[in-house]
């Protein structure tokens, strides 16, 4: 709201700046034209020269030199009407001009014209001399207005000026804010968009074109959001089915290897088949595991359950899961925890970050068959807590190393499978990240950096 | 019943095939009393009719969902119930519901686990009752007898006195005989507070408990400490 209400006041100042500018320009052109017009043209007064320029030698008249220029400069042709209406002297007379007039015919053309001719005339100590000019070359117009209405002429024009710029503000200020209570639902209505719920903006008025694509635009935006969740949902929940369907015949098959395994009825080399079997079942167990977690955690459908939790008891109560549920040598695990890691005050969800752990733990496992010593540690650093978990095996393939900075994630699984994918997400929900690396004395290391 | 095997056990699964390899697990295990039910009705009937000592269920079933189920048995008497589930999502639904169920089990499971996990939740529900009322638990190391109801050490030399603490430890790491036990879960059992700021008072009673139970407290049998993770109570054998 706060930028729409900029847009108007400046589209206010902008209108009633340049409204002020128009009069200005206007008074600035006028003021201009009148000097130029005015001012700067000489008036006719050499029409009295002139007339001194005639000059009557018994009854010849006869003009001056300098009266000569000064009507050529000017006129277009002159006449000497005696006090009794004939024409006695003229020069370039034009044809249509008549040699003789009356007193009434004088009144009218000394103001206005005579022939269509604007003409001027001056006394002379002869009669009446008449300078013409040629038609529609000069406009004549008298005007007659009292006394008091000139005086007031400089108080009326400033008086114009105020109210010019007056009404030019208040038609801007008006039209500004017309405008900001037009635009006001059309702006509440884009800055509602991405929130992707149905708008239902009002589609009469100037704006209501506008409000109407607005109107669609946000159901559509509603219904590809549904589309999208839905779609998301749909994968996630036929993940969970074909996991649930997989695992009821997995538990036959896991079940009766185990039994046969531990038959003493069989020998030896077919109880070994039987483990082999119950091992692989367990490591379809833990994929179909991995791929619903992964799936959930890709579509936010993995409910998260934050607790203060130490990051040191953490670490050890993984460790010592692994080591009580039989792992033994050549594999080793230690733990390197500082004394503020007693301390719950990392805020994560404990359950996936287990999950993220084991798996790291069972890819050291899985990828060094010779054996490997584990080490698990907690350091509280500058970004935060960070989780390290390194081995001295034989570390990351380089390709792994290359992609495993990327966002591409089936660049990732290579032939790590979903265990890293899943650590990768876990941090990402905790708003931290996972960074692989392999160390320069053998082996590799995943930190877990929470950047709290 | 005069112990955990004579326990009624009822399975409640929708899939025959499963029942019969659970009652065949069962049964391996030294269960011989095991009834199976593919859907609520027949569960009902047998929870009416053979008043069974623990029932496992699926939750997923033919005529309902086992959380209903378990609810509405529990309604009738209070036994253990366990949950044998082929969904992820079940888990977080137990623990988060807090529906009280014993335990749950994720298919496919190995025998082993479910037997481990049953006798647990039987030992834990039924074994008091089947205890006599003076019977003493008592752990024996080497020449040295501990009893648990008096909190006696009884070595060659004499008798020693175990403190509440000393007591409260030694007993976690004798529920957890031969596995570690985090420092953390030691600190819960005794102080019931987070190891941070008990890890010298830890070590001190760890150390005064070696000098009655140990015959060389300096070079430790028994109570041995696993660097950085916790103690481990050794088992006799394993000595």
């Amino acid at each position: 709201m706060k930028s729409l209400r900029k847009i108007i006041f400046r589209s206010i100042l902008l209108t009633a700046a340049i409204a002020l500018l128009l009069v200005i320009i206007n008074m600035a052109f006028i003021t201009n034209w009148m000097l130029k017009y005015s001012g700067s043209q000489p008036p006719k007064y050499s029409i009295s020269d002139i007339s001194d320029g005639l000059i009557n030698n018994n009854g010849v008249f006869e003009l001056e030199a300098a009266a000569v220029s000064l009507m050529d400069e000017q006129y277009a042709w002159a006449m000497l009407i005696d006090r009794d209406g004939h024409v006695i002297w003229n020069k370039n007379l034009p044809g249509d001009i008549s040699l003789n007039y009356t007193l009434t015919d004088v009144a009218s053309f000394s103001r206005w014209y005579l022939n269509d001719y604007p003409v001027s005339v001056w006394e002379h100590p002869d009669g009446l001399l008449v300078l013409g000019d040629p038609k529609n070359s000069i406009w004549k117009y008298n005007i007659t207005s009292t006394e008091d209405t000139i005086s007031h002429v400089p108080g009326l024009l400033v008086g114009f000026l105020i109210l010019n710029v007056v009404v030019a503000l208040s038609l801007a200020l008006f039209l500004g804010l017309w405008l900001y209570r037009k635009l006001k639902p059309i702006y509440n209505g884009i800055t509602a968009l991405p929130k992707k719920e149905p708008l239902t903006l009002p589609t009469g008025g100037v704006t209501g074109e506008v409000s109407r694509i607005l109107n669609e635009t946000s159901v559509i935006l509603n219904q590809q959001e549904t589309q999208l969740a839905h779609r998301d949902q749909t994968r996630t929940e036929w993940i969970a089915g074909v996991s649930h369907d997989i695992r009821t015949p997995l538990s036959m098959v896991m079940g009766y290897a185990s039994e046969l395994e531990n038959n003493p009825n069989l020998p030896a080399s077919e109880q070994d088949q039987a483990r082999i079997i119950r091992q692989q079942s367990q490591r379809i167990k833990a994929l179909i595991s991995d791929l619903n977690l992964a799936s959930k955690l890709e579509y936010d459908m993995q409910p998260t359950c934050l607790t203060m939790v130490s990051p040191g008891e953490l670490i050890r109560s993984v460790a010592v899961d692994f080591i009580n549920n039989g792992l033994a040598a050549p594999y080793s695990l230690s733990i390197n925890a500082t004394e503020d890691s007693n301390c719950p005050s990392l805020l994560c969800d404990e359950q996936l970050i287990r999950r993220a752990l084991t798996n790291l733990i069972d890819n050291c496992i899985r990828h060094n068959e010779q054996g490997c010593a584990i080490n698990l540690s907690a350091k509280n650093s500058f970004d935060g807590w960070v989780i390290k978990i390194s081995d001295n095996g034989k570390g990351y393939p380089p390709e792994f190393l290359e992609n495993s900075e990327a966002l591409d994630e089936p660049q990732l699984l290579g032939n790590h499978g979903l265990g890293l994918i899943i650590v990768r997400r876990i941090l990402k929900i905790h708003g931290g990240r996972a960074r692989f690396e392999n160390l320069t004395a053998g082996g590799c290391c995943a930190s877990m950096i929470f950047m709290q | 019943m005069k112990t955990i095997f004579e326990s009624k056990l009822l399975v409640v699964d929708d899939e025959p095939e499963i029942l019969i390899m659970v009652k065949k697990i069962l049964n391996q295990a030294g269960y011989f009393q095991v009834v199976t039910a593919e859907n609520c009705q027949q569960a009902r009937d047998f929870f009416d009719s053979e008043k069974p000592q623990c029932v496992i269920l699926d939750v997923m079933l033919p005529d309902g969902d086992g959380f209903s189920l378990m609810q509405e048995l529990r309604r009738k008497a209070n036994v253990p119930m366990l949950f044998l589930s082929a969904r992820d999502e079940d888990e977080n639904r137990l623990l988060g519901l807090g529906l009280g169920a014993d335990d749950y089990i994720t298919k496919p499971f190995l025998p082993r686990e479910l037997v481990l996990r049953l006798s647990g939740i039987l030992r834990r529900v039924y074994q008091p009752m089947l205890l006599q009322p003076n019977r003493e638990e008592c752990l024996i190391l080497g020449a040295v007898t501990i009893n648990f109801n008096s909190g006696i050490v009884k070595t060659g030399a004499g008798e020693k006195t175990l403190t509440a603490k000393e007591h409260a430890l030694l007993k976690k790491l004798w529920e957890n005989q031969g596995n570690i036990v985090t420092a953390d879960s030691l600190c819960r059992s005794a102080w019931d507070d987070d190891l941070y700021g008990y890890e010298n008072t830890l070590m001190v009673h760890i150390r005064r408990l070696r000098e009655k139970i140990e015959a060389d407290p300096s070079k430790p049998q028994y109570l041995l400490t696993i660097r950085g993770m916790g103690y481990k109570l050794a088992k006799e054998r394993n000595r």
